[in-house]
């Protein structure tokens, strides 16, 4: 069924390019590979450089967005007062788009030397603390009930109930979030590359292969790039969540 | 006397859910709690359990420092293995001694299984780690709503068996809208009625253990019984 659908996909793909601009299949499959791990003249770098340096922006920042998104997520679903203060910010913030912060973010970022990267940092970080926040919080909120009582009637004290039953209910919170995080954090740095000069990226390459004349055989390889990574990266999540709760 | 329930009476908002609920239960008696689907049964071991406030009524304990609790859904810790489950009651006691939850293990039939999650485990299963969770903390007083509710016709049965011998002298206060169950395990049944539960009548089950449910005097015994939901539901 897989291969059926992989089939359709690219006579599909066959059927269009003869119509448009777009770069047949096997055009893009060679550039891909030759770039892979040739430079490509313009900017000097293979695609995996290109890949490897905007995985590095998108975990340093998504790393920093989950050490407080989990933290804060936990507290403040047990705290009520502290769930009263940031609820309402994080509803009023998560709507915005991260893409929508990248001009912002260029401008209040401007006086610092390395402006670019910070501001990228940035924009991942709103992309992956946002989706990260939201499920740890309502994870460590929705605690069973009947889960409780049953620790009530066995008289635990706060401190079990809360490593044993809280903390451990959360972790599903924690999980999903990281994946969904990353997953928002990466398409966000591919943007924020888009807008400035950054040197190397996925993002950057596609953008300055447009730029030096349209060399679609290029864009399409680094969308390919973009989709492969995105894939893998979930994929290994998927694969790490289930020897983080080997009980699911 | 273990234990004596007093005139016990709650309503939530309007809906009055007891209605004066009056037993008591000697020690090392088993006893069962039996009414309707819906007439306040889990309410009268909540009470008992501390998890409910009567609002009328008193609950007297004699000798009863610690109470086990097996609930209807098994309420297992879906994160914690079979040992860890078992090991949660301890821990809540402030007892760290992985002895006595293998003893338990053991003794509930659950060996091998330890590092089972409760997801690998059938519904029977599950029970049996919920019954070893209760009896871990070694209670005075072992409370079960209906916990054989969810299982099929064979696996009750031959739990029903078993755990008159896990439970051999304890006292039990156990619920159940089954009156075979009722029969086959109790030494006295305490029948309540439809909503707003009251007690209809109590009844000594004198027949020997273990019972023989093909029996004559079990069936004899069964009739009588379903006597008297009818006559109360003429009423």
């Amino acid at each position: 069924m897989r291969l059926k659908g992989a089939i359709l996909l690219i006579l599909l793909w066959y059927l269009v390019s003869a119509f448009t601009e777009l770069p047949h299949p096997h055009e893009v499959a060679e550039t891909f590979f030759i770039l892979l791990f040739n430079s490509e003249p313009v900017l000097g770098k293979t695609l995996v450089q290109h890949a490897a340096a905007s995985l590095l922006r998108v975990l340093t920042a998504s790393l920093l967005a989950f050490s407080i998104a989990i933290p804060l997520g936990i507290v403040s679903a047990l705290n009520r007062t502290l769930a009263e203060i940031v609820t309402p910010m994080v509803e009023a913030l998560r709507p915005i788009p991260p893409l929508a912060w990248i001009p912002l973010a260029y401008v209040i970022f401007a006086p610092l030397p390395n402006t670019v990267q910070v501001s990228q940092i940035f924009i991942v970080f709103v992309g992956a603390f946002f989706p990260c926040f939201v499920s740890v919080f309502d994870y460590s909120r929705n605690v069973p009930e009947e889960l409780l009582e049953m620790a009530r009637v066995f008289k635990a004290p706060e401190r079990l109930i809360l490593r044993d039953i809280v903390l451990l209910h959360s972790l599903q919170g924690v999980v999903s979030g990281v994946r969904i995080g990353l997953g928002v954090g990466w398409m966000s740095i591919i943007a924020a590359e888009m807008i400035a000069t950054s040197g190397e990226g996925l993002g950057y390459f596609i953008m300055v292969m447009y730029e030096v004349g349209g060399r679609t055989a290029e864009i399409v390889a680094g969308m390919a790039m973009i989709g492969v990574i995105g894939y893998l990266m979930n994929t290994l999540l998927l694969k790490a969540e289930k020897l983080v709760m080997p009980w699911r | 006397m273990a234990l004596t329930v007093e005139g016990l009476k709650k309503s939530y908002g309007n809906l009055k859910v007891l209605d004066g609920v009056t037993f008591s239960v000697e020690e090392g008696e088993f006893v069962c709690l039996i009414g309707e689907s819906g007439c306040g049964k889990t309410t009268i071991l909540k009470i008992i359990a501390g998890l409910e406030r009567p609002d009328e009524g008193r609950v007297d304990f004699k000798g009863v420092n610690r109470m086990g609790f097996v609930f209807q859904d098994d309420r297992l810790l879906p994160w914690k293995t079979v040992y860890g489950n078992i090991q949660f009651a301890l821990k809540a006691m402030g007892i760290e001694d992985g002895e006595v939850v293998r003893r338990i293990i053991d003794f509930v039939g659950l060996k091998g299984f330890e590092n089972y999650y409760p997801k690998q485990l059938s519904g029977g299963m599950r029970q049996r780690v919920g019954i070893a969770r209760a009896l871990a903390v070694n209670p005075d007083l072992l409370l079960m709503d209906e916990p054989f509710a969810s299982l099929d016709a064979r696996t009750r049965e031959r739990m029903q068996e078993e755990l008159l011998r896990i439970v051999g002298g304890k006292t039990v206060v156990f619920v159940t809208h089954s009156i075979d169950e009722a029969v086959y395990l109790a030494d006295k049944i305490v029948i309540l009625s439809p909503r707003p539960a009251r007690v209809i009548r109590t009844v000594e089950v004198s027949l020997p253990k273990p019972r023989d449910r093909a029996s004559q005097e079990f069936a004899e015994f069964r009739r009588e019984l379903y006597r008297s939901f009818d006559l109360y539901g003429r009423k």
